[in-house]
């Protein structure tokens, strides 16, 4: 059962495009409306026919004509336009025919819907450019696959690069559903491979093909999944052995607010010593790569290479031609 | 009940609509004749109905009428405002509009059913795409775009400062929404993420700077802006980090016969360049320009002094 504010603002959308459409059938605006038929009908006769400004007499009251499923709607100029749009209805007009225009075959006939944007724009004293929508990898043929893969409920075969270990393996999964964190997409999958659940970042998935095999409904419901469109808890998880302390100079403090360091202190030397849990030896080089050559690792946990940084740089140097 | 409330809204609306000038709550209670004669409960009910209405949208504006000594509030409906202009849209753009609307979800609390039935009728046609963006905090949103409709100018507070702001664009980049436009005091054009926006006010003045010839959005190449001399860097890229290079430095490549590419990047800042470049280990090379390549070597080569003198 429709509320009183949904049944009024149903109304006040029908009742124009039936002026202006001269009539329609119950059937029609049903559907076009989403008015169920026995309130829509009784809303005709039971209310909008007492409408109209003071007075309240008969030659200033709506007048409804409702005959073999067809009705006709009279003296209801001030209606005969609808309400404007507001501005969220209109930005998420805007920005979801934008996101489509994106995706969509760039053949299709969507010509109409550029115009259809042009005057959704120009109707709120919008230009349809101040909103502007970059797919990102959206816009990749491994994210088309990926859709395709969920809406019909196949495995993918994928190779994917963790950025953690820089290493590249090949893996079968059964997609479940794709979820956003920070600003990135991620796929939320059953690794076959592995035996277990996996996060993938959609951009690290460097090659994916569309397995014949369906995915297996009937484990996957077993496993008492979560809702796929809650979003990704964490990039990557940090280990609970593995830190380092490093000495940084104070440009680099921002890594003080990026990760999670455990401790920081300043030092005479006018560096700051900073302890945080490090995900791996590859992760703890990077990183070490994006500071000041001047840093100093200065304590690890066992197991962490202390040479992490030096060796990734001695990795780089040999692509450069240097082989010492 | 439903039915009195909903007769009662209409013919509020109605007499608004009719109204030659701005009306007070007495006069509207008078002639819609369906009010309670206790002027408690007159007042709660109507407060009720006017709300209804406002979250419609209707631009429901209140003004006082009378002396100062004994002025009343007067309730007025700019039917320019009210009214949507005659769009003209053909079938085929209501169903495309009604297409995008099916296809795309935005993760928030906007829905669009609603401007559809405005614009001509909703339906929920089949769909093949379903693919999702997050809006963040629609509210936040919804007071942006409308600044940058009307040209009003927006105050908030951003990494820890107040900022006045001539918006230009929404723009949708990496999983998030930014907002660019002209920054007054420091009168550069600048990109905020709106999920980091807060303390949002939007001035009332209309039309309070013009759009400039040619804007675009935020620029996520970080190595693009800065002081150092503008040069083009030719950068190879092994197969298997082409996809990450194309999605997240947004950056053309060509690919060689055994799928390897060749990225052109425009780099004005290089030491931020070559940070991002070591990002991808062994797997990039800077060939050109040569001093940048030896400056990428001779910060690898600190690295490793510098660890080989703190490790000894």
């Amino acid at each position: 059962m429709l509320k009183a504010t949904e049944r009024l603002e149903r109304l006040v959308s029908m009742v124009p495009w039936l002026i202006g459409n001269n009539g329609a059938t119950i059937d029609e605006l049903e559907d076009r409306f989403q008015y169920p038929r026995e309130t829509l009908l009784n809303d005709l006769t039971k209310v909008l026919f007492f409408v109209g400004p003071h007075p309240h007499t008969p030659d200033n009251l709506i007048e409804i004509n409702l005959q073999d499923g067809e009705v006709w709607i009279s003296q209801a100029n001030y209606l005969s336009r609808p309400l404007n749009l507001t501005y969220a209805e209109a930005f998420s007009l805007l920005a979801k025919g934008k996101m489509l225009l994106q995706l969509i075959d760039e053949n299709l006939a969507h010509s109409s819907l550029v115009s259809a944007l042009d005057k959704v724009a120009n109707c709120i004293g919008a230009n349809h450019e101040q909103v502007v929508v970059d797919p990102g990898v959206r816009d990749s043929e491994i994210y088309s696959l990926t859709h395709n893969a969920l809406l019909n409920k196949k495995k993918i075969l994928i190779r994917y690069y963790s950025f953690n270990d820089d290493y590249s393996s090949e893996r079968l999964i059964q997609p479940l559903g794709l979820g956003i964190n920070d600003r990135y997409l991620y796929l939320r999958a059953h690794c076959d491979t592995a035996n277990d659940f996996r996060t993938f970042r959609m951009d690290r998935i460097i090659h994916a093909e569309l397995s014949e095999e369906g995915i297996d409904t009937e484990f996957l419901e077993s496993m008492d999944l979560e809702p796929t469109q809650n979003p990704i808890d964490l990039d990557f998880q940090f280990s609970e052995e593995g830190w380092a302390t490093l000495q940084i100079k104070e440009s680099d403090s921002w890594i003080i607010s990026k990760y999670p360091t455990t401790s920081v202190t300043e030092k005479s030397n006018n560096m700051l010593e900073v302890t945080l849990p490090i995900s791996s030896n590859i992760w703890l080089g990077r990183l070490l790569l994006q500071l000041d050559p001047e840093t100093i690792l200065a304590e690890v946990a066992s197991g962490v290479d202390i040479h992490a940084g030096h060796n990734l740089a001695k990795r780089i140097l040999s692509r450069y031609g240097f082989n010492e | 009940m439903a039915a009195e409330k909903l007769e009662r809204i209409l013919k509020l609306l109605a007499e608004l609509l009719n109204a030659s000038g701005p009306l007070t709550a007495d006069e509207l209670r008078t002639k819609i004749g369906m009010y309670p004669e206790n002027l408690v409960a007159f007042r709660k009910q109507f407060s009720r109905d006017k709300a209804a209405l406002k979250e419609m949208g209707v631009p429901l504006d209140v003004i006082s009428v009378g002396s100062s000594a004994k002025s009343a509030e007067a309730y007025f409906l700019d039917n320019k405002r009210y009214y949507l202009p005659d769009l003209d849209l053909t079938d085929a753009e209501l169903s495309q509009l009604n297409y995008a609307s099916n296809s795309i979800h935005l993760i928030g609390e906007l829905t669009e059913e609603e401007a559809l039935r405005k614009l001509g009728g909703y339906s929920k046609q089949s769909v093949d795409l379903s693919a999702s963006a997050s809006i963040g905090d629609v509210d936040t949103f919804n007071r942006l775009f409308e600044a940058l409709s009307q040209r009003k100018r927006a105050s908030f507070s951003y990494a820890s400062k107040q900022r006045l702001i001539e918006p230009y664009l929404l723009q949708f980049k990496g999983e998030h929404w930014y907002l660019t436009g002209r920054e007054i005091e420091t009168d550069s054009v600048k990109s905020f993420r709106t999920d980091r926006i807060s303390d949002l006010s939007i001035d009332d003045t209309f039309d309070a700077y013009s759009l400039p010839d040619a804007f675009s959005g935020a620029d996520f190449s970080y190595f693009s802006y800065g002081d150092d001399d503008e040069v083009e860097a030719k950068v190879l890229i092994d197969k298997s980090h082409v996809q990450w290079v194309e999605s997240n430095l947004d950056v053309p490549i060509e690919l060689n016969e055994n799928g390897d590419g060749i990225a052109i990047f425009v780099v004005k800042n290089y030491e931020s360049f070559i940070s991002r470049v070591l990002l991808l280990l062994d797997h990039a090379e800077i060939l050109e320009p040569d001093f940048l390549r030896q400056k990428l070597i001779e910060r690898l080569k600190r690295l490793q002094d510098s660890s080989e003198g703190s490790n000894a």
